[in-house]
């Protein structure tokens, strides 16, 4: 900025700035430990309010009591002790949200990670905040296409859903989710750039550089935030990162943008907020948890929404993720999200220690916003793929036994094979809309039912190359997302069995 | 005891210039930590509403005449703070109202900073 210009910006904000007394409320810390400071005073504090300390500490109020207000600290609580002067600031905690966060790493009260300055001239958008009512909605009917072939053909998600990614550690949740990041990239079907915001939530530094890094190496940093409370972050934190990212994720949504968050992982956010609520005191419930655990993330879940054209069209995509121990998803905090999401995608240990990976249960995952959210073309060739893959699982235990089997069963088998060889995919290489359908296609048709299974892999790299090669013109015809017509179907199938004839 | 009557004696014993020992000895005998910290705080209150404190860079007799006008009964305790450089801070029970000019420049410090 010139000299010139500061100047004018100076006397622009001094003529702005209000000459009315400063009425602040005070207390005093009359108890510091675990994190929190009760406060005597503080007698026109409101619950949510941010208090300064007079070391330039922030606080915010937790529990008011009837003698002392409880208020969780924000920043290093070395400094603070008994007989420090706290005052209120008259404001909510908020996060200044714009432009210029894409690409940038910080932390939940906006402090920057990635070794870069960050000066932010923007609007305040407070960490609470009431959902999107009714009326301000339209149906979630546009796709948000994470690459995943299993997942955009049977689980489809769309643009204003929320689809919990449920499983046990280590069982690619996170991998999932950064893939449908890097996706984004593609702005396939021609619809919208999504946003995306990546929230680690008591993660380990080091697994958050490492998505940071690869996120970068993809170049999906472009248009990603990342929202970071690591596992040496202090609790207050941890229950503020997915406030924080969801009130930059409504910044974009009310400029009509399309958003897509990541929580990972709700289930140390639950822990973040147990430990909160018992250093203060409030009753414990089931697993030690506060009663109103279930709406402190309901209300974080009900934020992501589709908005009306009139209210702008944007949308916030959710995808929190939860850790189950052992296989459980009857526990509590995880029956508490699955009940509140609109739908989940279930990863098991089994399946992934079998070498399906992504290791999705296709039978108990689900989207309930369903086929809305896909294209006509996708729609028409993952049709049959869940039915496909119930059936092989119903047989393949026949198969292990080595049984006679007829040759009906026989061929539901080997087609139930190729459709799960055909679902595997790299970590890393989501796919487009027309890769997906083409390779989708050539499984539920039965055209690769004859093609050696440790050939699939094979088939699927080559296999756009070769036709982009040999006919655009298909390939234009398919990218639009509309049904596919007859003709058309046809001409792939003799494209695939030619190409096929190759592999062979 | 409950609330309300720790509160009373708490107004009761702000009242008196000097507590007997043998009524403090009575009181740290009958009450329990809970308690006595309440009876604390209510005394603390107390005498927060019976006090308004007054900081200024010079003493001015005009202004503490006018501040004991607003606060009628109250008992006026008067600062000398020379680093305020102007006006005066007024601080009744948790309230505090900052018409210093140093609490200005303050103020006008952060906003700046908030939005260059």
């Amino acid at each position: 900025m010139k000299t010139d210009e500061l100047i004018k910006e100076i006397e622009n904000i001094l003529s702005k700035a209000g000459t009315e007394p400063g009425l602040t409320n005070t207390g005093t810390a009359s108890f510091v430990g675990d994190g929190i400071v009760k406060a005597t005073g503080l007698s026109r504090a409101g619950f949510g309010e941010e208090v300064e300390f007079e070391d330039g500490t922030r606080g915010l109020v937790f529990n008011l009591d009837e003698s002392y207000a409880s208020i969780i600290l924000l920043s290093d609580i070395n400094k603070v002790k008994e007989g420090t002067e706290i005052k209120t600031t008259g404001k909510i905690l908020s996060v200044k949200v714009s432009e210029d966060l894409i690409g940038r790493v910080i932390d939940p009260l906006e402090n920057p990670l990635d070794g870069r300055d960050l000066k932010i001239k923007g609007d305040l958008y407070p960490f609470e905040k009431l959902a999107p009512s009714v009326t301000v909605r339209q149906p979630v009917d546009t796709p948000l296409k994470t690459g995943i072939k299993a997942i955009d053909s049977v689980i489809p998600i769309g643009r204003g859903q929320r689809e919990l990614i449920i499983g046990d550690r280590n069982t690619g949740k996170t991998a999932i989710a950064i893939d449908a990041i890097i996706n984004q990239k593609k702005k396939d079907l021609g619809l919208k750039q999504v946003i995306c915001i990546y929230c680690a939530i008591g993660q380990k530094r080091a697994n958050v550089a490492r998505t940071i890094g690869k996120l970068q190496e993809e170049g999906a940093m472009d248009y990603t935030i990342v929202v970071s409370a690591s596992a040496s972050d202090s609790a207050a934190l941890q229950f503020l990162a997915p406030f924080a990212a969801t009130s930059i994720g409504e910044y974009f949504m009310d400029q009509g943008r399309d958003v897509l968050i990541v929580y990972d992982d709700l289930s140390k956010h639950a822990w973040a907020y147990r430990q909160i609520s018992l250093v203060l005191k409030r009753p414990a419930g089931r697993e030690a948890y506060p009663g109103d655990i279930f709406y402190l993330h309901s209300k974080l879940l009900e934020r992501s929404a589709r908005l009306s054209d009139e209210n702008g069209g944007g949308s916030i995509t959710s995808l929190p993720i939860i850790e189950t121990q052992a296989g459980d998803v009857s526990a509590y905090i995880p029956t508490n999200v699955i009940s509140i999401t609109d739908g989940q995608i279930y990863l098991e240990t089994d399946l992934f220690n079998a070498g399906i990976r992504p290791a999705i249960n296709v039978g108990l995952s689900v989207s309930r916003v369903g086929g809305a959210a896909q294209t006509k073309g996708m729609k028409q060739v993952a049709g049959p793929l869940r039915l496909e893959l119930a059936q092989f699982r119903e047989l393949a235990a026949f198969a292990q036994f080595g049984t006679d089997l007829d040759e009906q069963t026989q061929r539901r088998i080997e087609r139930g094979k190729r459709v799960t060889e055909v679902l595997k995919q790299p970590q890393y290489r989501p796919l487009d809309e027309v890769s997906e359908v083409i390779i989708i296609y050539s499984a539920t048709s039965g055209i690769i039912d004859d093609l050696p299974i440790d050939k699939i892999r094979i088939f699927e790299e080559k296999i756009m190359d070769f036709i982009s090669a040999k006919n655009k013109k298909l390939i234009e015809k398919i990218s639009g997302g509309a049904k596919i017509d007859d003709k058309t179907l046809s001409e792939l199938k003799k494209e695939i069995e030619t190409f096929k004839k190759t592999i062979i | 005891m409950n609330k309300a009557r720790i509160r009373e004696v708490a107004k009761v014993l702000e009242k008196e210039e000097e507590i007997d020992s043998i009524v403090i000895n009575y009181i740290l005998k009958i009450l329990s930590k809970t308690e006595l910290r309440s009876l604390v705080n209510y005394l603390k209150i107390q005498a927060s509403e019976n006090k308004v404190y007054l900081k200024a860079s010079i003493e001015d007799k005009e202004i503490i005449k006018e501040v004991e006008r607003i606060f009628k009964g109250k008992e006026i305790i008067f600062e000398k703070d020379q680093a305020l450089g102007g006006g005066i801070i007024v601080k009744y029970k948790d309230d505090v109202i900052d018409l210093s000019l140093s609490g200005y420049i303050n103020q006008l410090t952060s906003t700046l900073k908030e939005n260059i």
